[in-house]
């Protein structure tokens, strides 16, 4: 009993003395000194505030005000070229198109491009259509249309290359007089070939090294056959020299 | 040895009395009045990064305009004389 009162006394002593150790975790002289320091700070703040938020407001009106200045720009840039929204809509999808037909030509192997050069001309007239449209003078358009005439002529570069090869030239074993017939003139008149004898003087051109005399050409001979097109002017000139050395004979 | 056990007992818990009781500490509304204020700084600070945040979007993007405005002026005398030379 004794022991238990003595227990009781010594727990409650304990609980007092750590109640007043806790009380006295914050004096008054530090919580006055968190007080002075937080309201200096806070007016600090709140002055700083309202200045960011003055300060915000201009600036919400000076993007505002550049906001329509650029409007106003672009619409008289636009007005400059006479155009509409549709018009420019239709006419950047034009040149969408050349990028697309430029992209398909570009993955082209030599040979398949080769097999397809015709379309080079076409996308060619397109690119000089798009050059004509007012539009053209707009710098985005202008460099694009650009870029569109320096990826077309890599391309023909290259088939200027694949074609100088040889690679991508047709050939013609000459066969015999007696059997074939075979001159430059039914040469070229075959279907196969030009389909058309007056275009004789680009396969005598396009062999000089070999045939001397455009009356002579030999069976077995591997003539190479350049591409269908008109005569050049040295074609022509080769053919006007033909003749007029056949006239002196 | 009992009655010395007893009072030493007594004279420790008037000890202790005295430190919790007779302490000059800060009051319950003083210790509120504290923590409010703490929580006051807390949201201004929230509110001037925001602010400044926003702020500095704001600047971004007049810097953008300025940017565009300057090339559509260009753009214009660029246009203009294209069109002199067609």
């Amino acid at each position: 009993m004794k022991v238990l009162s003595y227990v009781s006394l010594v727990s409650l002593l304990l609980m007092v003395l750590t109640a007043g150790v806790i009380a006295q975790e914050l004096s008054k002289e530090e919580w006055q000194k968190q007080i002075t320091e937080l309201t200096s700070k806070r007016n600090d703040l709140a002055g700083k505030l309202s200045s960011l938020k003055s300060e915000v407001e201009n600036l919400k009106k000076q993007d505002a005000d550049k906001a329509a200045a650029l409007k106003q720009c672009q619409d008289e840039l636009l007005t400059m070229t006479g155009a509409n929204p549709d018009q420019i809509a239709a006419y950047e999808a034009s040149l969408k198109g050349i990028d697309s037909k430029l992209s398909d030509l570009s993955r082209l192997s030599n040979q398949d491009l080769w097999n397809r050069r015709g379309e080079l001309d076409d996308v060619q007239k397109m690119i000089d259509a798009a050059k004509k449209d007012n539009l053209s003078a707009l710098p985005k358009y202008y460099d694009q249309l650009a870029d569109f005439q320096r990826r077309l002529d890599a391309l023909r570069n290259t088939l200027k290359q694949y074609a100088e090869s040889g690679q991508g030239m047709m050939t013609y074993t000459v066969g015999t007089w007696a059997k074939d017939r075979d001159c430059l003139w039914n040469i070229a008149k075959k279907k196969k070939i030009y389909d058309n004898a007056f275009l004789w003087p680009k396969i005598y051109q396009g062999n000089r090294e070999r045939i001397k005399n455009a009356d002579v050409i030999e069976p077995g001979w591997i003539l190479k056959i350049p591409p269908k097109a008109p005569l050049t002017n040295e074609e022509k000139s080769a053919e006007r020299s033909y003749w007029r050395n056949k006239g002196k004979m | 040895m009992k009655k010395s056990m007893t009072l030493m007992l007594g004279a420790l818990m008037m000890g202790g009395l005295l430190v919790s009781g007779c302490s000059s500490g800060p009051s319950d509304a003083e210790l509120k009045q504290l923590e409010e204020l703490k929580a006051e700084v807390t949201s201004l600070e929230r509110q001037v990064q925001d602010l400044e945040s926003q702020k500095s979007s704001l600047q971004q993007s007049i810097a953008d305009k300025d940017a565009q405005l300057k090339k559509c002026i260009d753009d214009k005398a660029v246009v203009q004389q294209r069109s002199k030379g067609k």
